[in-house]
């Protein structure tokens, strides 16, 4: 027992130091994600509302993929399909033979895409939500397109969204354990090495899942004072 | 005396929607200082030629200036008529504020906000000078003590007044309202309308649509009766609720009269 202890310690054969690290690209890699997921779900739902007839379509198109395919799909699509495609088109032309993409930013861009596919459907319904009234206002009075999005829209989208972009920030931080298959050592990458290295494998996905509810746990109650700041106008 | 300048000319203005033809050429000048009331039965298209005087809709035929600033109308390739310039079409609403029938207050912002939204990021002012104007315009219309407060918390008749305040606070030339009291309590209509009576005394320049009759005649210079899509008739309040009256005229006023 005092042999597992030690074994989540900070000493010579303490785990503890690389799991920290772990939780803090996990995090980095959801936040990275995230930020991806939100300027292009804003884009993808600008483009279903606004935009030209075959923009609508191709926003539509991309959400229904990205939403209907499995995650781990897309990571592998990124970061092993596209690289063997480059490299085949490097052999036909004769470039020289790129290397594996970094597992950051193409996980990161993997979780960040189906990210955008469920937040433009947010984005979309928050917007939606707004009265007409709101806008005519704000045109009324000589705003700009950019400045009524900015002072009247996004101020009263917030409210509305933020539980559901609560909901995304929590599967993105799950969903980035699958980005594991790439080596990127986030959290789930180095519980799994720690399980298989130290031959205690109920003890680290143990730890590991104590880790991700306490990130979990965190962000969701920061959603939720987030959600009450931005809801402060309207509970009367 | 001189007669004083045009404010608002709009010509011919035509608006259908899909076959029905909504507006059938109207034309209207104001004057500064004029109060034109526009009356007339629901569907008779006079919220809608208020709207296309700021753009909000756009006319199918019709040219609209306000003050030096021409309306940026122009024919797209189909051959209909659109906003050509963005920038021209938000000068030109720079130069008018609108009151709605629902107020459309923006929820977010606390009154004294609403206020100062639009002269401080449309017309750039100076913030104090904007916030003295504010002040002064809230006290004017009696939410002096409501600067904090958030629309929600607000009677109707409260919110009106706060966007009469945020209407006049880029100092407009022209106010449209758009049935500022259909909205309203019977005694919350009586406070708006003694507010716009004190606006109109201080000679703005104000279009109301409006089935107040009272106002218009006591209060409007002009009135303005539309039918189905065109002026059928108009002049004086004293010609208009005189003996000269349309039978048309007298047959919309009838139910009120009852």
């Amino acid at each position: 027992m005092m042999d597992d202890l030690s074994l989540l310690g900070f000493g010579p054969d303490g785990w503890a130091p690389l799991l920290l690290k772990g939780c803090m690209l996990t995090l980095a890699v959801s936040a990275t994600s995230m930020a991806i997921g939100t300027v292009l779900g804003v884009l993808l739902a600008w483009a279903r509302l606004k935009g030209p007839r075959w923009l609508r379509r191709t926003a539509l198109v991309y959400g229904v993929v990205l939403r209907g395919v499995p995650e781990l799909l897309v990571i592998l699509l990124l970061y092993f399909g596209l690289p063997s495609l480059i490299l085949s088109l490097a052999e036909t032309f004769g470039w020289d033979a790129p290397g594996l993409p970094p597992p950051f930013l193409i996980g990161s861009l993997s979780v960040g895409l189906v990210s955008a596919a469920y937040q433009a459907e947010i984005f979309r319904g928050g917007v939606g939500a707004i009265a007409k009234g709101q806008f005519e206002a704000a045109r009324a009075m000589g705003f700009s397109d950019l400045q009524c999005f900015h002072r009247i829209v996004l101020p009263q989208v917030a409210r509305i969204v933020l539980p559901a972009l609560g909901n995304v920030w929590q599967f993105n931080l799950k969903d980035s354990a699958l980005i594991a298959v790439t080596g990127l050592s986030e959290l789930m990458r180095t519980s799994l090495v720690a399980a298989g290295s130290t031959r205690h494998p109920f003890l680290f996905f143990g730890v590991a899942m104590a880790l991700y509810l306490v990130l979990t746990t965190l962000s969701s109650t920061a959603f939720h004072y987030g959600g009450r700041y931005s809801n402060r106008w309207d509970r009367g | 005396m001189t007669v004083p300048p045009p404010v608002l000319t709009a010509t011919n203005i035509r608006k259908s929607f899909g076959d029905r033809e909504v507006l059938a050429g109207i034309s209207l000048e104001a004057r500064e200082g004029e109060v034109i009331s526009i009356l007339g039965g629901s569907g008779s298209g006079k919220s809608t030629f208020l709207r296309c005087l700021n753009l909000l809709e756009v006319p199918d035929e019709g040219q609209i200036a306000i003050g030096d600033v021409q309306a940026p109308l122009a024919r797209n390739r189909h051959g209909r008529l659109e906003v050509s310039d963005g920038r021209a079409a938000a000068r030109l609403r720079m130069q008018t504020a609108m009151v709605f029938q629902g107020f459309n207050l923006w929820p977010h912002l606390t009154v004294l906000q609403n206020v100062m939204e639009a002269p401080l990021r449309v017309h750039r002012r100076d913030r104090d000078e904007v916030l003295a104007t504010a002040r002064s315009l809230l006290e004017r219309v009696g939410m002096a003590g409501f600067h904090a407060a958030y629309p929600k918390r607000l009677s109707g008749g409260q919110q009106q007044r706060v966007a009469i305040a945020r209407a006049l606070a880029t100092n407009p030339k022209l106010v449209l309202f758009d049935e500022p009291t259909s909205a309203l309590d019977p005694e919350r209509v009586r406070e708006v309308l003694a507010l716009m009576r004190s606006l109109a005394e201080e000679g703005r320049t104000m279009i109301v649509v409006t089935h107040e009759m009272a106002f218009a005649r006591d209060v409007s210079g002009r009135v303005v009766h539309l039918m189905n899509g065109r002026v059928e008739s108009s002049g004086s309040p004293a010609h208009m609720f005189g003996a000269d009256a349309t039978a048309a005229f007298r047959a919309f006023l009838a139910p009120a009269a009852l």
